[in-house]
């Protein structure tokens, strides 16, 4: 192979020129350029509006930590959730023009204990009219016992039921003294109840 | 799983004691209605966490009388009374009191007196439950012309210890104070 043909064209090389000619069909031709297609479309470049962006952004989390502490700090027209409390407050008037001092606020406390412990409606005997004002004194003043409202509340409960139980069981107790067939039975119970 | 096992134990020895217990409480869903006829209602219902409340408040006090209740209480469980006070005869279905007294002829109850006046048509039954020898319930049937009471105790309960506390439990001796109207009473 002739390397001065092959890299600087000067001479010849049967041999390369035959490969040369049979590649010539290969060889670059300058021609035109292709033509772009019949319709172009040319695309405005809008300005960016990231401040608008980062403003929008902004606004949704600072509205959602807006929501999200207005439901955690309690309100005063709003009803706590353990139920201890319900706070009732004036009831809008309909049709109403006249500007009117607000109503005061009532707080109507609500028991936590089982379901209707207690109902009283219309005591008729002293003993169950004085449970409304039943009041704890302690004796020892040195050392007073304290109670708290509820603790005050289950105790007046009890002896209420306490009291009603005995008063109805004296009932019987009466009757029984005066009927000298039933006193053997009760004392059978008696009995079987001190074992 | 030891403890397992030893829990699994625990509760079925437990069982039958809780639902004897259970048996031993009424159902007064047909006194219900009787509250808007009436015109004096007492409804009380103790148990749970409010008897552990007042039976804590009986332990902080230091008193006799006190120290008895506490005592005739100590294992008591629950306590219902239902009491309706009417203005005329009649305004009653007398079947409503029947039905408690059914349920009193289940097994388990025995019927400690039976108490029948023609005066104001009264009728007392008192009946009792018992566990082996130890009580697990006991209940009041009072009806009159004009009123019916039903009280329903569950677990032990002194009686002769609630007796002789009569006339001490609602009022003074028992570190409460009521005011000067109930007094005069």
């Amino acid at each position: 192979m002739n390397e001065e043909y092959l890299w600087n064209k000067t001479g010849n090389d049967p041999r390369i020129e035959g490969m040369e000619n049979a590649l010539k069909a290969f060889r670059y031709a300058p021609t035109a350029p292709p033509e772009l297609p019949a319709k172009t479309f040319v695309l405005e470049q809008k300005p960016r509006r990231r401040f608008l962006s980062f403003g929008l952004a902004f606004a949704s989390i600072a509205a959602v930590i807006a929501v999200g502490v207005w439901f955690l700090i309690p309100h005063k027209n709003a009803v706590i959730s353990n139920d201890l409390v319900k706070t009732v407050g004036p009831q809008p008037t309909v049709g109403h023009q006249v500007d009117t001092p607000p109503a005061p606020k009532v707080e109507l406390p609500i028991r936590e204990s089982s379901p209707s412990p207690i109902k009283i409606r219309h005591l008729a005997r002293p003993w169950a009219k004085s449970m409304n004002t039943l009041a704890f004194k302690p004796k020892d003043k040195d050392h007073p016992v304290t109670f708290t409202n509820e603790e005050k509340y289950a105790y007046g409960q009890l002896m209420l039921a306490l009291s009603i139980t005995e008063s109805k069981l004296k009932i019987v107790r009466d009757t029984i003294a005066g009927n000298e067939e039933m006193k053997p039975l009760i004392e059978k119970q008696k009995n079987l109840y001190q074992k | 799983m030891r403890s397992l096992k030893f829990i699994l134990f625990l509760a079925l020895a437990l069982t039958p004691m809780a639902v004897n217990a259970q048996n031993a409480k009424l159902h007064f869903d047909k006194l219900n209605g009787l509250e808007t006829k009436a015109r004096d209602v007492v409804e009380v219902n103790i148990d749970g966490r409010l008897l552990d409340v007042a039976k804590r408040v009986l332990a902080k006090m230091n008193d006799q009388d006190t120290k008895k209740v506490a005592q005739a209480i100590s294992g008591l469980q629950a306590i219902y009374v239902r009491a309706y006070n009417f203005e005329k005869e009649g305004e009653y279905n007398v079947a409503d009191v029947d039905e408690i007294r059914t349920q009193l002829s289940a097994p388990g109850w025995e019927r400690l007196a039976n108490v029948r006046s023609k005066k104001n048509n009264q009728k007392v039954d008192v009946y009792t439950m018992f566990e082996g020898d130890k009580m697990s319930g006991v209940a009041v049937v009072v009806s009159e012309s004009k009123s019916i009471a039903v009280v329903n105790v569950i677990g032990p309960i002194d009686i002769d210890l609630l007796a002789e506390l009569s006339g001490k439990l609602n009022i003074p001796r028992i570190d409460i104070e009521t005011d000067k109207k109930s007094k005069d009473h």
